[in-house]
């Protein structure tokens, strides 16, 4: 299993994996969430996500690209292979990431999430005209 | 010619490129982070957060003054990661006149004045120090945010 950590600003990553609990069926114990917003949570991340990965890889989902979320998870796993780190979470892949972490090893699964989370980006008025 | 200083130890993200930089449309960003000049790989991300059309350079604060010279036609924002490499800068007599805190680092013992904002008794004195001097400060995360008061 790859193991997946959610880092975003503000509560959008508890919120987002509660979301995702409604639709999908998984245990969220299994998934770690880590927000940048509160007093020292920006100095604590790296130590946070150091403590969290998991044996068999582990995928980070971060909320937006250049942001502290972002900038820190990077700099903390860039000296381990076993770590991927991708921006822009939305729900889709965070869903994609819960549905393929047992079946997939962490760069294949790492791809389909990026692959889904452009998939599930679509203007759905035009589509109907 | 610095147009706009801030203090934001996150240094280039998402504060500085959604909210700063349209405001005040700076030509060049130059940030002062030792750890960032040892660093390429932060160097690499702060490049790739900011948007094309901005200018960046990633100094120390020792250095800042020799980059300013040569850049003095040009609207530069200057993003420092801390306040000791504020004070530092000071010290070289570049002038600052209003400086924008935007975030300090928390650590045991520090107080909040402002939401991501830390400062100890080392920190004011050195605000203390700098207002002696003619800098006057202003905390504020975003140009909409209310500006939060300092009480050295």
């Amino acid at each position: 299993m790859v193991k997946i950590i959610l880092i975003s600003h503000g509560n959008m990553a508890q919120s987002l994996l509660e979301t995702a609990s409604q639709i999908g069926s998984f245990d969220t114990k299994e998934i770690d969430t880590f927000s940048v917003s509160g007093k020292g949570d920006l100095e604590n991340l790296p130590q946070k996500i150091l403590k969290a990965l998991g044996d068999n890889g582990t995928l980070i989902l971060v909320d937006t690209f250049g942001g502290s979320a972002c900038n820190s998870a990077v700099q903390s796993t860039q000296h381990l292979q076993s770590v991927k780190v991708i921006c822009g979470v939305n729900l889709n892949m965070l869903l994609s990431a819960i549905n393929n972490k047992d079946k997939m090893d962490l760069i294949s699964l790492a791809r389909k999430v990026l692959e889904d989370g452009k998939k599930s980006l679509i203007d759905i008025s035009d589509k109907l005209k | 010619m610095i147009c706009f200083t801030r203090v934001d130890s996150r240094l280039i993200h998402g504060q500085v490129v959604q909210a700063w930089l349209p405001e005040i449309k700076p030509e060049k960003v130059l940030v002062i982070s030792e750890q960032a000049t040892q660093s390429s790989l932060m160097t690499k991300m702060m490049r790739m957060a900011l948007p094309q059309g901005y200018e960046l350079e990633v100094s120390t604060a020792k250095e800042a003054l020799q980059s300013l010279k040569k850049d003095e036609a040009k609207k530069v924002f200057v993003l420092i990661e801390d306040l000791n490499q504020l004070l530092e800068l000071a010290e070289q007599n570049i002038s600052l006149k209003k400086v924008n805190i935007g975030n300090t680092k928390y650590e045991e013992g520090k107080k909040e004045y402002s939401a991501g904002v830390y400062f100890d008794k080392k920190d004011l004195a050195i605000i203390s120090s700098l207002q002696k001097k003619d800098i006057t400060f202003s905390i504020k995360a975003l140009p909409s945010s209310l500006e939060a008061k300092i009480n050295a």
